[in-house]
């Protein structure tokens, strides 16, 4: 089994251990996206553009995510694909707009690889956005007897339908 | 529905991800999102109310080994009334699918269906 690890220190430097894997020992498919995951996500995590404690958990929580990657087959018995390094970035970028007045959402993997972002209250209030590798974003919400569903693109500001729900539930 | 299954009588998601139940007991909606593939669900008839032959069906349908961790209950005439269609086709026995749904293209209904799907079930934890 492949495993990676990663610490979030206070300055948001991000250790990866150093147990991957090598190719000259004969990296498996599933160690080599990995590793992918984990070279592109360390090149953007460092990039300067989050800042506070928030900001700090819901990195924290994408990088978990990364971490269960490293135990998912490619391709599970359900035919449920883990996301790929194009869908981690984005969903890093679109943590990284989500405005501090919000609570973190949950952060979880859809069936089709699409990394989702859950706010919730309780099963009748609760928004769900899912990101995609090209930047697309869905998202569904319940407001007790009020319903919302759309699309969006990942682009420098946080999608205005999301906040307008959000600013409804919270 | 299909003639062979009432109204009244409750399907099951099996669960077999921990994130998929919440500590409240409820079940995430992300659980009843359709297969990417065959944009579909699969569920199956409450068969029993014994809960070890339950568990015992969710152990015995994946060939993984996975064991199921949570399962949601709902009612098959609540997933009529949301729109979407119980095809009862008995195998492996007591299995189900649950059609109907928005092609992978709107996917942002299948999240809708999938909150209410879940808004409407019933949560058990495996004990």
């Amino acid at each position: 089994m492949t495993t990676a690890s990663f610490e979030i220190k206070n300055n948001y430097k991000v250790i990866v251990s150093r147990n991957i894997p090598s190719e000259d020992r004969g990296m498996s498919a599933q160690a080599s996206i990995l590793k992918t995951h984990c070279v592109n996500a360390v090149k953007q995590f460092t990039q300067p553009f989050t800042t506070g404690q928030k900001q700090r958990e819901l990195t924290a929580s994408i990088f978990l995510l990364l971490q269960n990657i490293a135990v998912l087959p490619e391709q599970n018995d359900e035919g449920v694909n883990p996301p790929n390094h194009h869908t981690i970035l984005n969903a890093l970028k679109f943590a990284s707009l989500i405005p501090s007045k919000y609570p973190n959402p949950e952060i979880d993997v859809d069936p089709d690889g699409e990394v989702s972002f859950e706010w919730y209250i309780k099963p009748s209030q609760i928004l769900t956005a899912s990101i995609r590798s090209d930047g697309r974003i869905v998202y569904a919400g319940l407001n007790d007897m009020e319903k919302v569903s759309g699309k969006d693109y990942l682009k420098e500001r946080f999608p205005s339908g999301i906040a307008a729900f959000l600013d409804e539930l919270f | 529905l299909p003639t062979d299954l009432g109204s009244d009588e409750f399907l099951i998601r099996f669960v077999y991800d921990s994130k998929g139940i919440r500590q409240d007991g409820t079940i995430k909606p992300k659980e009843f999102l359709p297969h990417p593939k065959h944009n579909n669900l699969s569920v199956f008839k409450k068969f029993t109310s014994d809960e070890s032959a339950i568990w015992n069906l969710s152990d015995e349908i994946r060939p993984d080994g996975k064991k199921g961790i949570a399962r949601g209950e709902i009612k098959a005439s609540t997933i009529a009334k949301i729109g979407l269609i119980v095809d009862f086709d008995n195998e492996p026995p007591n299995h189900a699918n649950v059609e109907g749904w928005p092609p992978n293209s709107e996917k942002e209904k299948q999240l809708s269906l999938a909150q209410e799907l879940a808004l409407n079930a019933t949560g058990f934890r495996r004990s």
